[in-house]
């Protein structure tokens, strides 16, 4: 009876609202779900991507963000991937590769084939963070000391099967040496038990790491270049002499359900860019140390897909 | 003494009628039932957008403030928590409610309140260099030993039965389990859909003490009038200046509890106004009369769940790492604003720091104010018909539960808990126990599975949970507290059989 | 006397039903094929099955004396309260919308216990006034106000 009570609403609704939905999309606040507690860097950095959305040139109806935190992602995206509104109104902040990697490891109600990209707005690579006080200098040090003392060296880093996570695999993997990763409930708790001492290391975004640069040392970027507007000093894993290439790098972006309709997604697609591309949005992220990575849809669609086929090969035999 | 330098940009027009806006705005969504400072903040953020910077966190502090506060006002007068810090104000609070000293419970809680919340800005302007670093040193086996001292005192927390109040933390214990872990991310319990975000704290509570107070008024159906409604008899307020001082120890422990749970990151200042309540029981001479109405309870609650709001900014300010889940939401106030919490806070903006330490310490004034004034306002509350109280109850504990994540399963999660719980009631559960089991599930089991990784990468785990002054301090404490339930205990155990034989 | 003996088997009841709860949590977390995330699980459900078991037989010996129990009064009171809750948030919310399933729920919830007469119209005219005030009131805080998302069905 509920079923049927729920049919007949769900035909109606549609059936009154079909034509007009996009025309005067969107007519009422759209919101973002974040699958990351407030405060962290996902969260952070969608609110201020998404401050001139009130704007008339862009969607000319504020954006309001909703954190669902939990298991790295997952209790968000899941929520997201089988409740999440259908109709143009409810969006939500993707980050790769957490997403896949975790629809890759567990089975997920999410995979990027029921989800749909709108655009991407930045690009934080992973970094290898250690506290003031500690005595490593460089990745070098590190390496050597885990060489001697095996499964000895803690790195924390936000929950399993996220970039962090990613990038620590792959430096297990380039070094060789075993190493004692700490999941945390987010970025910021990571950071915090680098800060703190309890942990020797950690894995941690660029621009949170930025931000606390004076409690934190930067070893190195898990990217294919230095990046030459916040850390230009910082070395690379490559230059400093290990495998570890881009993968890690976390990609996030504006997404909604599959099943949304072919004009909204259109709509979203063509504003959300540009909307990115203020410059007033330009000006908070670069004081705020996020490197902005603006793509368009058809771009991130390339980009979901080759990590998802550079993830399968990496975690197969993990 | 800089802060005093920086007191001018907040006495201007301006400013003021932004600070008061938001402890009004503050006092009113924190007296709501279902609504929590964190969210309230969350909810304030989108309209600073548009302030300059200072006047924008000024507006946050306010509000932070006066919803810490606020949350008492429903605790009081209706049982319902408008947080977790404020369940401890609503056992007694309620209870003095009930005797019709509504009005003078809530002149009491707004005094200690401003009394621990100015000992804690105090703390936060004077101390905060001291005392950042040593807020860090709290690592995950102190969180652990925490979460476990705060286990220890569940038994004895607002139930006549030991058995029952344990029975009821383990509920809360396993509620707090269900959905994805928050490590590992494996599936957990979930055998309704509704369940896959878990159990959401604030729909915990929201559901265990609203749901339960709805259908109690309407017991006796049209006619009947078995719930009683509470008189309120209006109070002096400079006797309750005079009644409050007059209880320095619950002053000094509120103080005391307040600053140091507030001072460590993830602790979340959930728990301070109930291990202050515990502690301030323990060393009262008439532990017997609390939960029937004891000032001292309401008092020492109160000072500790607003003295922790200062220093839980601490680690903030300094550090960048926020502290609370409030801090976290304030984190992002700041950031999109262009404001890097840190060491150098001070240096590169010490005009909007010091506005937004200032507007804390002016709000806790305004909210003495206001909340006084509310406090006189509140036998109006009370004669609302019940009916419609609890008609309005139900609409806004919906609206809260569904507005923390904006999620119709924390709506069916918080209804169904409820109802739960309105039927444990009437056989002698209380609803404290199982929302402390609820907060103190997943910071006992994330700290241990963290610890653990830790302790077998380091020295063992004997070594990293057992050793080392704090947790020897801790362990110590969690044994003493122990020890003090089991003796209470069969103390009363004695009291209780004498009764029985009585009756 | 009578009422003794009732509240000691309600009492008994009770126990029974945490029992078997605590009973179906230890046996989950003790049938996984992975144990370490269900330690803490594991834990908890033997704390439970013991102070359940306990409580059970207290209950049993007529000991426990703390609640006063349901009768059978009590619950034909409560059960209209109960179904329109559960009507509101199950049914109600995702049919029709959050702020028309509150008004509706509101007025219903308010009109069944209202000690005035349904007989004359004033009376409606009062609840009808006193549910569009107090929504309209919800509506200005949290949807302009605080611009809460709440889900949409047949109407808002």
């Amino acid at each position: 009876m509920k079923r049927l009570i729920l049919g007949m609403a769900a035909l109606t609704t549609v059936a009154l609202a079909g034509p007009t939905v996009a025309a005067d999309y969107p007519d009422r606040p759209v919101s973002v779900m974040v699958a990351y507690s407030p405060g962290g860097a996902t969260d952070f950095q969608a609110r201020i991507v998404t401050m001139m959305a009130g704007d008339e040139k862009y969607l000319g109806q504020p954006i309001v963000i909703v954190n669902k935190p939990g298991a790295g992602g997952k209790v968000g995206w899941s929520a997201f991937a089988t409740s999440g509104g259908t109709d143009g109104y409810e969006l939500a902040a993707y980050n790769i590769p957490h997403f896949i990697a975790q629809s890759i490891k567990f089975k997920t109600k999410y995979t990027i084939d029921n989800l749909e990209p709108i655009a991407n707005w930045g690009a934080d690579p992973a970094v290898l963070v250690v506290g003031k006080d500690s005595p490593f200098n460089t990745v070098g040090d590190l390496v050597t000391y885990a060489k001697e003392n095996p499964g000895k060296v803690t790195v924390s880093g936000a929950g399993l099967f996220v970039g962090h996570h990613i990038a620590y695999l792959q430096m297990e993997k380039a070094t060789g040496v075993k190493l004692a990763y700490v999941p945390h409930k987010g970025g910021a708790p990571a950071l915090k038990s680098v800060i703190g001492g309890q942990v020797m290391a950690g894995v941690n975004n660029l621009s949170d790491a930025f931000r606390s640069q004076d409690s934190l040392k930067i070893l190195a970027i898990a990217d294919n270049e230095r990046n030459t507007e916040f850390l230009p000093d910082v070395p690379t894993f490559k230059e400093a002499g290990f495998d570890v290439d881009d993968s890690s790098v976390n990609f996030r972006g504006l997404m909604v359900r599959k099943g949304t309709p072919p004009d909204v997604i259109e709509k979203l697609a063509k504003a959300v860019p540009e909307m990115f591309k203020d410059p007033k949005v330009a000006k908070q992220m670069k004081a705020g140390g996020s490197p902005l990575k603006i793509m368009n849809r058809e771009e991130v669609q390339a980009m979901w897909q080759r990590r998802e086929d550079y993830l399968k090969e990496l975690l197969k035999d993990l | 003494m800089e802060f005093l330098y920086h007191f001018g940009p907040v006495f201007t027009l301006s400013s003021m009628a932004i600070l008061c806006a938001g402890t009004i705005g503050g006092l009113l969504l924190g007296a709501t039932p279902g609504l929590s400072p964190t969210m309230a903040v969350a909810l304030l953020i989108p309209f600073t957008f548009h302030m300059d910077p200072a006047q924008g966190l000024m507006l946050l502090g306010a509000a932070y403030t006066a919803t810490v506060a606020g949350g008492a006002v429903s605790a009081i007068l209706l049982k319902i928590p408008g947080a977790p810090a404020n369940i401890a104000t609503a056992l007694d609070g309620y209870a003095m409610a009930r005797k019709g000293e509504g009005a003078k419970a809530l002149q009491l809680c707004f005094i200690s309140s401003f009394i621990g919340g100015v000992l804690g800005v105090l703390v936060l302007i004077f101390l905060t260099p001291v005392l950042a670093q040593w807020a860090l040193s709290f690592g995950p086996s102190h969180l652990f030993w925490i979460a476990i001292l705060g286990v220890t005192i569940i038994g004895s927390l607002d139930s006549k039965s030991v058995v029952k109040g344990l029975l009821a933390g383990c509920i809360g214990l396993w509620i707090a389990m269900i959905g994805y872990d928050s490590i590992q991310g494996v599936e957990r319990f979930i055998f309704s859909e509704h369940l896959e975000g878990g159990v959401h704290i604030i729909a915990a509570l929201i559901g265990l003490f609203a749901i339960p107070q709805v259908i109690e008024m309407l017991e006796g159906g049209r006619h009947k009038r078995t719930f009683e409604m509470v008189e309120v008899k209006p109070h002096s307020v400079w006797k309750s200046v005079g009644i409050t001082l007059g209880h320095p120890r619950a002053l000094t422990i509120g103080g005391i509890v307040g600053v140091i749970i507030g001072l460590i990151p993830g602790a979340g200042g959930q728990i301070a106004g109930l291990v202050s309540y515990d502690q301030a029981r323990r060393f009262s001479p008439d532990r017997e009369k609390f939960g029937s109405g004891q000032a001292e309870g309401v008092i020492a609650a109160e000072t500790a769940n607003n003295a922790m709001v200062g220093p839980s900014l601490v680690p903030l300010l300094t550090l960048s790492v926020p502290g609370s889940p409030t801090a976290a939401v304030l984190l992002g106030g700041l950031l999109i604003h262009g404001i890097f919490p840190g060491p150098n806070l001070f240096v590169q903006h010490p005009d909007v720091a010091w506005a937004f330490i200032n507007s804390l310490l002016v709000g806790q004034f305004l909210m003495m104010i206001f909340g006084l004034y509310i406090a006189g306002l509140a036998a109006h509350v009370v004669r609302i018909p019940p009916a419609i109280l609890a008609s309005g109850i139900l609409v806004l504990a919906v609206f809260g539960a569904y507005s923390v994540q904006n999620s119709q399963s924390d709506v069916v999660v918080m209804l169904a808990l409820g109802i739960g719980m309105y039927f444990l009631q009437q056989y002698g559960f209380s609803p404290a126990p199982l929302v402390l089991g609820v907060i103190l599930g997943p910071i006992a089991e994330s700290n241990y599975v963290q610890g653990r990784i830790i302790a077998q990468a380091g020295d063992g785990m004997f070594s990293y949970f057992c050793l080392g002054t704090m947790n020897l301090v801790l362990i110590s404490l969690v044994v003493l507290s122990i020890f003090y339930s089991v003796a209470t205990e069969i103390r009363m155990r004695r009291l209780d059989s004498l009764g029985e034989i009585a009756t | 006397m009578s009422e003794n003996v009732a509240g000691r088997l309600q009492q008994t009841i009770a126990a029974a039903i945490i029992l078997a709860l605590g009973l179906w949590v230890a046996f989950v977390s003790f049938s996984v094929s992975d144990p370490q995330p269900y330690l803490f699980p594991q834990l908890i459900s033997v704390a439970m099955v013991g102070l359940a078991a306990l409580a059970l037989v207290r209950a049993a010996r007529g000991a426990n004396r703390t609640g006063a129990g349901m009768s059978l009064h009590q619950l034909r009171m409560i059960a209209p309260a109960i179904a329109l809750m559960l009507a509101y948030v199950l049914i109600a919310i995702p049919t029709l919308g959050f702020y028309t399933a509150a008004t509706l729920a509101f007025f219903t919830l308010y009109t069944l216990f209202d000690p005035s007469s349904h007989q004359k119209p004033s009376t409606w005219l009062v609840r009808i006034a006193v549910t569009v005030g107090f929504m309209a009131l919800i509506y200005v805080v949290f949807a302009m106000g605080l611009r809460v998302q709440t889900p949409r069905g047949l109407f808002i």
